[in-house]
């Protein structure tokens, strides 16, 4: 059951709690063994180049799913334009990438292994003979998937993303809150709760996930749209965001709206990972997306709600990865 | 010689003629295309409803429309008023879909495209119109989710233009308009920007000529106009004063009283009150933000269907049907004691006929009652019994007829009118009565209603079955008036010296 609170304006009448289960599509059950053999891969760092470089690098499960930086470090120190956003209810975004370049959780989690600054292979193909030569992984595809060619790009990418539909975090005080236990936010976030939804931020943030609607498509908005002294000094418009996918010029400056699920944890802030704490980041979307400058007070108040937003966290075992007894994958030189 | 040839020329033409239209009609009825006067192409004819698609060759599917939801996010009172109003059950509505299923029924599905062309533009356009016989008392329909909201943001925000010359009046109606679904966005402010869709200024969602193309209904084979509120507003004085629908029906209910007190368009009113910003985020405050609720007289679907927000849309229809009209009386006395009572019924405020649309199943009706002062009842008129309007009231409404001239509601049926009666706007008309006033009686007291059903009892029970439904009654007007015996005396007497000379 969803509270529901009066509102004076803003969209979300409606504040619904996170739930139990993440939307999961027909060809890619979330069956057990697919879920652990994902698991597996995502922290194997044997598919980078270098053999250094996991999922879990940047999108770190024992914190707030990504890497505390503002881009994220790839093989051989190269970093990327971009920050690493979570990977914490991902499965909650109708698209994945900031530019919404990947249509699904499966096809995302092919990019970022032939990403040359991310984990650097020369080509998907190359990454999964890696892990036709790993016994232990090899049986593991056999078994799930079956068939005359288990161990492909594809597989391991729905394993993958059948892992990452389990990395959701239902059960936050905003949670409990609005299922009804008022003890579960104080007085300072109810109020930041209010004025999230009376200034228009879930128009785009939207409960549950505090992302954007779901679209088949996706749901792209320009930021920033507003202009503000914020966009010179955090550079806000270098990034071409959408445009640079559809070469579409009404695509410029378009980007997903990410979730604030766990948004506390993942400073810094922005496509560019170019604002340092999570008031900053208030501030400047309430001058770029709303044209207002909130008072001190405000955005306390915000934050204080978005803080209601975090974990709590799945436990999660570091995996024994399958090994190749006597020798690497990783080649010598 | 010459005289013969040239008549089996003549019948060599015809049969070459009647052979191209055997195969026209051949193509026609293979294709689903059909092609109304004027050689224009109209792909969901009956509707003249035209799609354009930004891909080339792309057929229209649910998805090109956005849901209304996606525009709450932004739009939030937009959309609570949308959400409150008939256009977002203009499909759902149990009377309509009742009335549509014998329309169906009895036209082997000649009106699926007719009715649902502004009942349900989007699930026209996708064909995604279904019907269903084990729906309702008569059968029902389905379409897509998105198609099932009706006349939906999406519907009117993508309309690009009208096919209105090109119908078989030439007049705009009957889904008469062009939508383009993607992500231009069109409405009535020339500078507007969002960061999510793209945007276009449309002159034509300013005018009465946007509602025109489904606020206008012609019978599709014999062009009757059933429905036309559009054209009553055309020959009327606020489109002479330049007052469009949207002055009325897109703005509060005390806005609507004074711009048909005043008879100028909203944005025209002193302090008109109407500003803000139309969007969530939005910079500029601007003059007039339109209201979405689209309130007119409907008082009933909306509330019985459980419309979140309903009681509102309804409180604003009771005000404006409690507005709209006025009454008087003028009592005319003659020798001998039978005098006539004449009420006269004024449209005040309504920029169309009282009633519009429907105006042959629509109700309204004056109850009246004289007495005297001894407590004699000398004259009643109008009351209902269990709900129905009595045979023996003045309705204001039109009288219908089949192509043999016999009476019918049916739409599908409808060949003409045979009896006018709606008052059009700033005009009146009169409901006559006699009465005799005994000799004891030293006054009397005429009291009046005006009274208005969406539609009539009996509609709702055939379309619903018995008891399914109570149309409520809406007191839009009441007057009463004490007279005294003398003042008749004097009246007569006046009379008779004015005719006399």
């Amino acid at each position: 059951m969803a509270a529901m609170l009066s509102m004076s304006a803003g969209f979300a009448e409606e504040w619904l709690p996170l739930p139990a289960n993440s939307p999961v599509p027909d060809d890619n059950p979330q069956t057990a063994t697919r879920i652990e053999l994902g698991k597996q891969l995502f922290f194997d760092p044997r598919f980078s180049s270098t053999g250094t470089v996991s999922c879990n690098s940047c999108h770190n499960l024992m914190s707030g799913g990504d890497d505390s930086r503002a881009t994220s470090i790839g093989v051989h120190g190269l970093a990327g334009p971009r920050n690493a956003p979570t990977v914490w209810n991902a499965a909650f975004h109708s698209v994945q990438f900031w530019d919404g370049r990947a249509a699904s959780l499966e096809e995302q989690a092919k990019g970022p292994v032939v990403a040359q600054v991310e984990m650097g292979m020369r080509s998907l193909d190359d990454a999964i003979s890696r892990v036709r030569r790993i016994p232990g992984y090899v049986d593991q595809f056999r078994q799930i998937f079956g068939g005359d060619n288990p161990v492909s790009v594809d597989n391991a990418a729905r394993a993958v993303a059948a892992f990452e539909r389990t990395l959701i975090t239902p059960g936050s005080a905003y949670d409990r809150y609005v299922m009804g236990d008022k003890t579960a936010m104080s007085e300072q976030q109810q109020r930041g709760m209010k004025r999230f939804n009376a200034l228009g931020c879930t128009g785009c943030h939207r409960p549950p996930a505090f992302t954007g609607p779901w679209l088949p498509g996706g749901f792209f908005v320009t930021f920033p749209f507003h202009d503000s002294p914020y966009v010179a000094k955090y550079k806000l418009r270098d990034d071409m965001g959408r445009e640079a996918v559809t070469g579409k010029p009404e695509d410029r400056h378009k980007y997903r709206v990410p979730t604030l699920r766990n948004v506390a944890l993942t400073a810094p802030y922005f496509h560019n990972g170019g604002v340092a704490t999570l008031n900053e980041a208030v501030q400047v979307m309430a001058a770029s997306q709303l044209g207002i400058k909130l008072d001190t007070g405000e955005s306390a108040d915000i934050v204080a709600f978005l803080n209601t937003l975090t974990g709590p966290f799945p436990e999660i075992a570091l995996p024994r990865l399958p090994p190749t007894p006597g020798e690497s994958v990783i080649p010598v030189n | 010689m010459k005289h013969a040839l040239h008549w089996s020329l003549h019948h060599r033409l015809t049969l070459l003629a009647l052979v191209l239209i055997a195969s026209l009609a051949a193509v026609l009825a293979t294709t689903r295309i059909s092609i109304a006067e004027g050689g224009i192409a109209f792909p969901y004819y009956p509707a003249f409803l035209k799609v354009e698609m930004k891909a080339e060759g792309a057929q229209p599917m649910p998805e090109n429309w956005q849901d209304p939801q996606i525009c709450a996010g932004c739009h939030p009172r937009q959309y609570k008023g949308w959400s409150t109003s008939m256009h977002s059950i203009s499909f759902k509505d149990p009377v309509f879909q009742a009335e549509w299923a014998l329309a169906h029924k009895a036209t082997d599905g000649k009106t699926l495209n007719h009715c649902g062309g502004c009942h349900t533009p989007i699930g026209v356009a996708t064909g995604t119109v279904k019907f269903d016989p084990s729906l309702g008392k008569h059968g029902g329909f389905t379409a897509a989710p998105i198609a099932e909201k009706g006349v939906s943001c999406d519907v009117c925000h993508t309309i690009s233009g009208t096919t209105a010359v090109h119908t078989s009046t030439g007049n705009p109606g009957n889904a008469s308009f062009v939508m383009s679904p993607g992500r231009v966005k069109r409405a009535t402010l020339k500078d507007s920007k969002s960061p999510f869709h793209d945007t276009e200024y449309s002159e034509l969602h300013t005018k009465s000529a946007f509602c025109a193309n489904c606020h206008n209904i012609f019978h599709p084979d014999n062009r009757f106009p059933v429905e036309h509120t559009f054209d009553e507003w055309k020959a009327s004085p606020y489109a002479q004063n330049g007052i469009q629908c949207q002055d009325c029906h897109m703005v509060p209910v005390d806005t609507a009283i004074r711009v048909a007190d005043e008879m100028k368009p909203a944005k025209d009113l002193a302090d008109h009150g109407l500003g803000g910003f139309a969007g969530m985020g939005a910079k500029n405050k601007r003059d007039i933000v339109h209201d979405h609720g689209f309130v007119g007289g409907n008082t009933v679907i909306a509330e019985a269907l459980g419309v979140k927000g309903a009681s509102e849309n309804k409180a604003e229809a009771l005000k404006r049907l409690q507005n709209a009209a006025e009454l008087d009386f003028e009592i005319v006395p003659a020798k001998g004691g039978a005098n006539m009572l004449k009420v006269k019924v004024t449209n005040k405020r309504a920029g169309h006929h009282l009633p519009t649309s429907l105006t042959f199943i629509r109700q309204i009706w004056l109850e009246v009652h004289i007495t005297d002062d001894q407590g004699n009842e000398l004259l009643n008129s109008g009351v209902a019994k269990n709900n129905h309007v009595p045979s023996d009231a003045v309705t204001f409404i039109n009288r219908s007829v089949d192509k043999d001239g016999k009476p019918t509601i049916n739409p599908w049926e409808i060949a003409n009118f045979d009896h006018l009666n709606t008052i059009p706007p700033k005009g009146f008309r009169y409901g006559v009565y006699a009465f005799h006033l005994p000799p004891a009686a030293k006054g009397f007291k005429v009291q009046a209603k005006l009274h208005y059903q969406s539609y009539a009892q009996g509609v709702a029970d055939k379309l619903l079955g018995e008891g399914k439904l109570t149309v409520p009654t809406v007191v839009m007007k009441e007057l009463t008036r004490d007279y005294s015996a003398a003042d008749m005396k004097t009246a007569l007497s006046t009379t008779a010296k004015m005719a006399a000379r």
